[in-house]
């Protein structure tokens, strides 16, 4: 297991079970370098500033918020500081509700929890009331100096933390232009409703891959080694000899150019197909 | 033995390959299977290797030791003790080999007959035990008359991981890697892009053929694709005995006049010919010896062969491999010779 990425304690009723948390998920995305096209160097990044045509160093950088057009507020470092956070490091249990409340669009990262040593019994407790009740936790949480709201549910044979967004950072649907109602015919749901049937079965992640990415990938691979099979190493033996022998007549008969021109040695073309349609099976099967 | 099915072997394949920690080898993989190829081409997506016409083998390499496979998943390991030097051979923790069992002639030419006489002892051993895919404990087998040497094609596993979902020429690249050639065992050699010239320079040689394989194709455990393609210079086939017959131009003191030959087609047992030559006597007793267990009252062909000869009808349980000179117009073997049993194929495979 990579590193845990905090350390803290679930606060629940007068329960407090020291945890760690580690991130759940990875997203795969093939990441590239930006190069010189000519030489192939990595290029660096640089601050520039317009006004005075110069390259600025980071100590030079402030942060800025726009209050108005090219007006801004200047935040420094101290100033974040004077900002109360929670940092006591708790994620303390408020509710207790049945999932299907929460609209999946409110989920935004997971993490598992992991128990400290000490945390072992309480843990599972919470464990097993959670998968008892058929509940998830409501809880607030302080991740990288942001109080979040956060579910805890259990998965496999953990708890999973899943932080939320909060209802302000859901964007409304107002604005779309969706149609509200149409008449639909009977025989048209009906229809749709079998192509729904057709399709219906258990949800299994292993059937979907990311194809472009494996493409991607393998696109990569292939002209890293340029797709070339090296040749075995030769063995000294007859069958060496065979294959030396064979292919001594393929670069022969490239040089003559001869290829183009040979002797059929089996039937002529219009006959084969003829073989094709009486006894399909006989070309089918080789072995 | 029951094999799995392909479909879980192949997801529990796949599932190896995503998972970052090494698995553990897999008990079977089915060997990838040609499709016939009417003609041979140019092509710079192909590779184009010799049919070598041996015995498909895939040997499972783990802890020092080799399991061999045949198609129908016997143990071949008994019949062919040359090869327990494999795990030698091979830079690898674990890995599983595609190949063929080649017995190659004084030429340096495959010849698929120098086998027969380890095949026929195959053949009796595992008649001897019904339903035994394992060899009998104690065990011994003549030298090959020529030498002997497993042609490694593929490699569909190594070190933990499934390769099946790489293309071709990544696993021809790392079975190249890992390696070590030796007179038993060596990587087949290959022609680039000129399949055309390749196949007359093996008609020329009077080879078996040539198989052109994609170089950008996964490998499909069990599946017949055209991924590779069989293009072959003369014609052999595997075809299962439904009877013998006596009588004829039959020399005194041979066992029968003629083998009667025959595949299945949409499930039926079919006729395709009768083969008398290529056998010697001796060979021909132990043959008839081997069907005496078989012997039916009624013909098992459904297409009876109209023979005006005494027949004695057999069970379509042995499998033999026949050369001849091609298919006459009415579907059947023109100059059949027969070449040896193929105990290691099973009969409902044979398809014509």
């Amino acid at each position: 297991m990579p590193r845990a990425i905090w350390k803290g304690a679930v606060s629940f009723g007068m329960v407090s079970i020291p945890i760690k948390l580690y991130t759940a998920t990875e997203e795969k995305d093939v990441a590239f370098h930006l190069l010189h096209k000519k030489d192939g160097v990595r290029i660096k990044q640089q601050r520039y500033c317009p006004e005075d045509d110069a390259v600025i160093e980071w100590n030079d950088v402030a942060r800025g918020y726009e209050i108005a057009p090219d007006q801004y507020v200047i935040m420094e470092p101290d100033d974040f500081e004077k900002v109360p956070v929670d940092t006591t490091h708790t994620i303390e249990i408020t509710d207790f509700v049945p999932a299907e409340q929460i609209d999946p669009i409110y989920y935004q990262r997971t993490y598992y929890l992991e128990p400290d040593k000490v945390g072992g019994k309480p843990f599972t407790l919470l464990r097993e009331v959670l998968k008892d009740s058929e509940l998830i936790a409501l809880a607030k949480v302080t991740l990288r100096q942001k109080e979040q709201l956060c579910t805890l549910r259990v998965y496999e044979n953990t708890i999973a933390l899943e932080t939320m967004l909060y209802a302000d950072e859901i964007r409304s649907v107002e604005d779309l232009d969706v149609p509200r109602e149409q008449k639909i015919a009977d025989k048209e749901l009906q229809m749709a409703k079998s192509l729904v049937d057709m399709l219906t079965g258990d949800f299994d992640p292993e059937k979907y891959r990311d194809n472009y990415r494996e493409a991607l990938l393998e696109l990569i691979e292939r002209k890293a080694e340029g797709e070339e099979i090296q040749r075995p190493k030769p063995v000294a033996g007859k069958v060496t000899d065979l294959m030396e022998a064979l292919r001594a007549s393929v670069e022969a008969a490239k040089r003559d150019g001869s290829s183009a021109g040979r002797a059929e040695p089996e039937a002529q073309p219009e006959e084969a197909q003829e073989l094709e349609r009486t006894r399909p099976a006989r070309r089918r099967r080789a072995g | 033995m029951t094999p799995r099915q392909p479909d879980d072997l192949t997801a529990a394949i796949r599932r190896a390959e995503r998972s970052p920690v090494a698995a553990r080898i897999p008990d079977s993989i089915r060997p990838m299977l040609a499709t016939e190829a009417p003609e041979p081409f140019d092509s710079p997506d192909h590779v184009f290797e010799l049919m070598w016409g041996g015995i498909r083998c895939m040997a499972y390499v783990a802890g020092g030791t080799v399991r061999l496979r045949s198609r129908n998943g016997c143990d071949l390991a008994p019949y062919f003790p040359e090869l327990a030097a494999i795990p030698d051979c091979l830079h690898a923790s674990d890995a599983i080999i595609d190949g063929e069992i080649v017995a190659v002639d004084a030429q340096g030419h495959p010849a698929f007959d120098l086998l027969r006489p380890r095949l026929q002892v195959m053949a009796e051993a595992l008649a001897a035990r019904p339903g035994e895919s394992q060899a009998p404990p104690e065990f011994r087998v003549k030298p090959v008359a020529g030498s002997l040497v497993f042609q490694a094609v593929d490699i569909p596993w190594l070190d933990g991981r499934s390769l099946v979902e790489r293309p071709l020429w990544q696993r021809k690249n790392r079975l190249h890697e890992v390696t070590i050639p030796a007179a038993e065992f060596a990587p087949v050699d290959f022609v680039d892009n000129e399949g055309i010239a390749f196949f007359d320079a093996v008609v020329q040689r009077r080879l078996d053929g040539i198989v052109a394989k994609r170089k950008a194709s996964p490998y499909l455990p069990g599946e017949r694709s055209n991924a590779w393609l069989e293009i072959r210079a003369l014609q052999a086939g595997d075809f299962v005995i439904g009877g013998y017959t006596f009588g004829g131009a039959r020399r005194k003191g041979e066992p029968f006049s003629q083998l009667l030959l025959g595949g299945y087609a949409d499930g039926r047992f079919e006729h395709v010919g009768a083969v008398s030559g290529g056998l010697p006597d001796a060979d021909a007793r132990r043959l008839v010896a081997h069907l005496e267990p078989l012997l039916v009252e009624r013909s098992p062909f459904f297409d009876t062969p109209d023979i005006p000869r005494l027949i004695q009808w057999v069970k379509p349980a042995v499998v033999c491999r026949v050369r001849f000179s091609e298919w006459t117009a009415d579907a059947h073997l023109r100059f059949p010779i027969f070449s040896a049993l193929r105990p290691d194929l099973d009969p409902v495979e044979c398809l014509v």
